[in-house]
């Protein structure tokens, strides 16, 4: 279906992610009339290539920072310097179509951390305005609706499950094996990953075949339960969902009564389109949701839309979490199947008693490819050229194994997105502005964290372990989060609990941009079931002629 | 828009797993990353530029009982790549390059290039840029080519080319799954 841009349409959809995914098949199917505007390509299945030098050296599923530079300071002292800090998926599917397919549940606690916590100096710790128990539901939706794969009560730090997953969980890797066994050694209760990757076929779509491509690439048989695969299709069907890639919005338009209008898009030949909508849903991610409200500018929102009170942008939130690494006597091809195959939360909870704040979830994985294993994945005391390298890169590949931690990042009021007036992106737009620096406690969670899976690959009888030094640069993130918080309380949050613009009745902020703490990152699963949440929301208001 | 393409193989429940297993033998050819590159002319490298590259990038991956740099067409890669994708690093290679011969006739006079150095002395030179930028890149360059290209980095690392895999995958989990 195509819609004209002189037709008012009843929602537009900006970004046709993890979020703008679910959003475009719920409001689709509700029987509203969609335009959804995304940035990057459309591309199919059978697009996606084993090509690790184009994913990734090239940018070929995500931002371009030749195209779309952003700059980046660690204070607001700095002046900002061009420099890659944030990643995103850049395609219809966006990031669900990269990524690893982690698919965790944030815990019951995650949602009053500051309550259960206490304050925290230096940052801006708070709860959220909804409860686990409230969102419950629609993670068990989002589950069933993409397919993910799982053993529901095998964690036994999770909140309660309204429903078991959809799909068994995936064979576990010899990775996953060690991972247990050292866990299982120290008293800990490592459990099967749930994924977002079919174990079995589902709605249509095939099982995955485990060809050991997963994170950072796309699925080129549909096996990954990206919304480009399991939900954009449906969408389309509908008859009533005009999904537009190559379209890359700039301004969001706003009417003597501060309603939105509708959004100035430019087309895939650099054409100003302007698509008029009764409401708008942004689901552009936590870096280019902000930078859009602030280039949104207008009489009544001078500051940028939906930034009366100068939240926008702030808030920042980043992944974390170091990698360590061990060599095993034996094979652990690591490079076969999906990446993660075990997962534990027991240090995932905040702990006074650790002196910070903070805490993570460790998983099972090698994580490496091969052109970035041998660029980095060797032991740093290790030669990294000439003949010595390269035999040792033909003995470790195969006998590696590792685990990945995802840590908290607390919000920080300085760590922020805004607007770069002196550098522009390709199309002449001011260029996004990253101004990011870890909490003190942060750094500290991340180091404990270290020296337990320091423990675990010990404790599986790993001789050789190390601490991958790449990891530990956090200047560097796909998870972008926190930078129009959700909150009841209009001077400190951008967005209400059903993620309505404070004081902006016809916009919608739906994606990592809301979450008020970063969980212990993997945050797709919170972000699809808030999405959810809001398009059930969003479509009795409508019904109800409030929007 | 890329559209069109998609087979739809897969959209059909009745096609087994198995079925589609064998089916997607054929695609390997299809899936497999960057072919092996072979420059038809150098453009952005001068003749003595291309012959410098060519031995520094055979000093940082030799070819042992192996392939090394030389068989992966590293040359033809990072011509390729500055001429497309990171045509805005020409320059660090041009200065990085004069360096080189600089330093080739500063540590080792007579001799005028690094291509013409002995294997110990190319290293020892190596040694020397370790850290720049332009090493950095050139390592980065050398290794895209080589790694990135299933027919060389991933039998160097024992990586099977197969696109699908059925469990046991390793040792480890062959033998918890004895137990």
């Amino acid at each position: 279906v195509i819609y004209q841009p002189s037709d008012a349409v009843d929602f537009v959809i900006v970004g046709a992610g993890a979020a703008g995914g679910v959003m475009s098949k719920e409001l689709s199917s509700a029987g509203f009339r969609v335009v959804v505007l995304e940035q990057g390509p459309w591309l199919k299945a059978a697009d996606f290539r084993h090509d690790e030098v184009s994913v990734g050296y090239r940018s070929g599923l995500t931002n371009d920072h030749r195209l779309q530079p952003n700059t980046f300071r660690s204070s607001p002292r700095e002046k900002a310097k061009r420099q890659p800090a944030v990643e995103y998926g850049r395609m219809v599917g966006g990031g669900s179509v990269h990524f690893t397919g982690n698919y965790w549940r944030f815990h019951p606690a995650d949602f009053r951390e500051r309550s259960v916590f206490g304050a925290v100096a230096g940052a801006d710790l708070r709860d959220w305005p909804i409860a686990y128990e409230e969102l419950e539901p629609y993670y068990a939706k989002a589950e069933q609706e993409l397919g993910i794969s799982g053993l529901g009560g095998s964690n036994p730090f999770d909140g309660p499950r309204s429903k078991p997953y959809p799909l068994p969980p995936m064979p576990v890797k010899s990775s996953g094996v060690l991972f247990e066994r050292g866990a299982l050694k120290l008293g800990l209760h490592p459990f099967p990953a749930p994924v977002a990757v079919l174990s079995q076929p589902y709605r249509g779509r095939a099982a995955c075949v485990h060809c050991g491509f997963c994170e950072s690439f796309g699925c080129e048989m549909n096996a990954k339960s990206s919304t480009l695969a399991a939900l954009i299709p449906a969408a389309v069907k509908t008859g009533r969902c005009d999904l537009r890639p190559q379209s890359y919005v700039r301004k969001i338009e706003t009417g003597k009564d501060g309603r939105v209008t509708g959004v100035i898009y430019f087309d895939q030949a650099r054409r100003e389109i302007f698509q008029r909508a009764r409401a708008v849903v942004l689901c552009a991610n936590g870096a280019e949701t902000p930078r859009l409200l602030l280039q949104s500018k207008s009489n009544l929102f001078p500051q940028g839309l939906a930034n009366t009170h100068g939240n926008v942008g702030k808030y920042l939130m980043f992944d974390a979490g170091g990698l360590v690494l061990g060599l095993c006597d034996h094979p652990v091809n690591d490079y076969k199947s999906l990446v993660v195959t075990r997962v534990l939360h027991d240090f995932y909870a905040a702990d006074p008693k650790r002196g910070f704040y903070g805490g993570g979830g460790l998983d099972s994985r090698m994580d490496y490819y091969p052109a970035g294993f041998a660029l980095a994945g060797l032991p740093p005391d290790e030669p990294t050229w000439g003949a010595a390298w390269k035999n040792n890169l033909s003995y470790y590949y195969t006998r590696m194994t590792g685990t990945l931690a995802h840590s908290t990042c607390l919000a920080v009021e300085t760590n922020s997105i805004s607007l770069d007036d002196e550098v522009k992106d390709a199309w002449g737009l001011p260029a996004m502005r990253v101004t990011f620096q870890n909490h003190p406690d942060d750094i500290k969670t991340l180091h404990f964290l270290v020296e337990r899976q320091k423990e675990i690959l010990q404790a599986a009888g790993i001789k050789k372990v190390w601490v991958d030094p790449g990891s530990l640069d956090t200047s560097y993130s796909r998870h972008l989060m926190g930078t129009c918080r959700m909150g009841s309380d209009p001077q400190l949050s951008v967005v209400d609990r059903w993620n309505r613009a404070h004081g902006v009745p016809n916009l919608f902020v739906v994606d990592g941009s809301s979450l008020v703490t970063s969980g212990r990152q993997q945050p797709t699963a919170t972000i699809q079931a808030l999405a959810y949440r809001a398009a059930e929301h969003i479509t009795e208001a409508a019904r109800r002629g409030e929007l | 828009v890329r559209e069109g393409a998609n087979t739809g193989i897969l959209m059909h429940m009745s096609l087994s797993r198995r079925d589609w297993v064998l089916g997607s033998l054929c695609w390997s050819e299809l899936l497999a990353a960057q072919p092996l590159l072979r420059a038809a002319r150098f453009v952005i490298l001068s003749s003595t530029e291309v012959a410098e590259v060519r031995a520094l990038a055979n000093t940082i991956l030799p070819e042992t009982d192996t392939p090394g740099a030389e068989q992966a067409g590293a040359v033809d890669f990072i011509e390729a790549a500055l001429a497309g994708y990171d045509r805005d690093q020409r320059e660090l290679y041009h200065h990085g390059l004069a360096d080189v011969g600089a330093r080739t006739r500063r540590m080792f006079p007579p001799s005028r290039a690094f291509a013409d150095l002995s294997s110990s002395q190319q290293t020892a030179l190596l040694k020397t840029i370790e850290k720049t930028e332009f090493f950095e890149k050139l390592r980065t360059h050398t290794i895209l080519a080589y790694f990135g290209n299933p027919e060389f980095g991933w039998k160097l690392l024992g990586r099977d080319p197969a696109m699908h895999f059925e469990p046991p995958f390793g040792f480890y989990d062959a033998e918890e799954k004895a137990k």
